[in-house]
């Protein structure tokens, strides 16, 4: 006895079809920049010569991670109320340490050391000489010439200084710093600067 | 009472349905964990420190607010040369008020203007790499720093590091500008504008 088992032949369904294909166009898509992002080098590693001539280097901006290990003097500007823009300046000292702190922990050493200081609500309003007296000058000033003090740094670390700032940042804080950095001479040959977007 | 078993018919799975769901996922993660790393990440700027011995300079930068800057170079000169020559018979006050006043609709430019405006210095400082150029920037206090700090950035991203540049704080209504005759070392008259600030200026 002979059993035959009846197949029944199956279309394919061309809408369906049609979806898949798009799909697939669409994920190339998205795909094939990022691939293209991730295989550009940074301009400092393609031309080693640059840095053989300490030629100053810059270009693009750089997209760094948000909580590396600190190996400089980070000077921090973030919002009283991290939601509120208009809500005053902080400035948190944060200074690197043997044991290869994270920007968090440092920050919570900042809190505890009193490395922090509050700007006054009207610091635009000061003059120069009033606003250089502030708390929060005098602590950024005092932290600058302590860390180009090699006693003052872990060893091996160069006296590099970093600004950290939320992006309503106003200038005046910003130029402040570089002006303090820029006031020894070359002991601080560069500075850089980052965005800070995310308060922690 | 009799209970009927429902009899369910065996459904088979379709696999283009299934492939397209699978992409959906697929895409829906790739793009969502994009966005939640990118989120992490933050924009760095590096360059050199700023020199603040400020004397002349060849470009000068000034912040008007957060959109706009005001900008003046070599090329400004006959133009405050030809406000103070037409208004001659006016106070210095209200000479420089009107040269400030024409600069500003001549020489004002967005942030796409002076984005190809500095792209032209660095270019010119690429294909002299023997001379040297210092931009002065000077933005009111008030302005957020990103905008100064892009234009450093920019400045600073010159092949021989021969641009130079110095910030200073302060607004357009503290300006004051004149012109300086100079002769250059090859014996050739040169016209200067001469800027000098007041009030607040960190």
């Amino acid at each position: 006895m002979a059993f035959q088992k009846k197949r029944e032949q199956k279309e394919l369904n061309l809408p369906s079809l049609i979806d898949v294909v798009f799909l697939l166009l669409i994920f190339s898509l998205v795909t094939i920049p990022v691939e293209r992002t991730e295989n550009v080098q940074p301009q400092e590693q393609r031309s080693p010569a640059s840095s053989e001539l300490k030629l100053p280097f810059v270009a693009s901006p750089k997209v760094v991670d948000i909580d590396p290990i600190l190996r400089s003097l980070l000077i921090q500007i973030e919002n009283r109320d991290p939601d509120d823009p208009a809500s005053g300046r902080l400035v948190y000292i944060l200074r690197p340490s043997e044991s290869d702190s994270t920007i968090g922990q440092t920050r919570r050493s900042a809190i505890r050391d009193s490395l922090v200081a509050a700007f006054p609500d009207s610091f635009l309003a000061l003059s120069d000489e009033e606003f250089t007296r502030t708390a929060a000058c005098r602590l950024i000033r005092d932290q600058i010439r302590g860390h180009l003090d090699r006693r003052n740094r872990p060893s091996g670390f160069p006296p590099r200084v970093e600004i950290r700032a939320v992006k309503d940042t106003e200038f005046r804080i910003v130029n402040f710093i570089m002006r303090e950095c820029s006031a020894h001479g070359d002991s601080i040959p560069s500075i850089s600067v980052r965005t800070f977007s995310h308060p922690m | 009472m009799a209970f009927k078993r429902r009899i369910m018919g065996r459904k088979d799975l379709q696999l283009v349905s299934c492939m397209d769901m699978i992409f959906n996922l697929l895409l829906f993660f790739l793009v969502t964990s994009y966005i939640a790393t990118n989120a992490k990440l933050e924009k760095r700027f590096v360059f050199p420190t700023p020199k603040y011995d400020l004397g002349s300079a060849e470009i000068f930068i000034q912040w008007i607010d957060n959109q706009s800057v005001f900008w003046i170079d070599q090329a400004a000169s006959s133009q405050v040369q030809r406000v103070l020559d037409q208004y001659s018979y006016m106070t210095p006050e209200e000479q420089n008020r009107e040269t400030v006043a024409l600069l500003k609709i001549q020489n004002k430019m967005d942030a796409g203007q002076l984005e190809r405006k500095l792209q032209a210095v660095v270019d010119a400082a690429d294909a002299n790499p023997g001379r040297k150029y210092f931009a002065l920037l000077r933005c009111p206090n008030e302005v957020p720093y990103a905008r100064v700090i892009e234009a450093v950035a920019k400045l600073s991203s010159a092949k021989y590091g021969n641009v130079e540049y110095g910030c200073v704080g302060g607004s357009l209504a503290d300006l004051r500008m004149g012109v300086l005759e100079r002769t250059d070392p090859d014996g050739n008259l040169r016209r200067l504008i001469r800027i000098d600030f007041e009030g607040a200026g960190t």
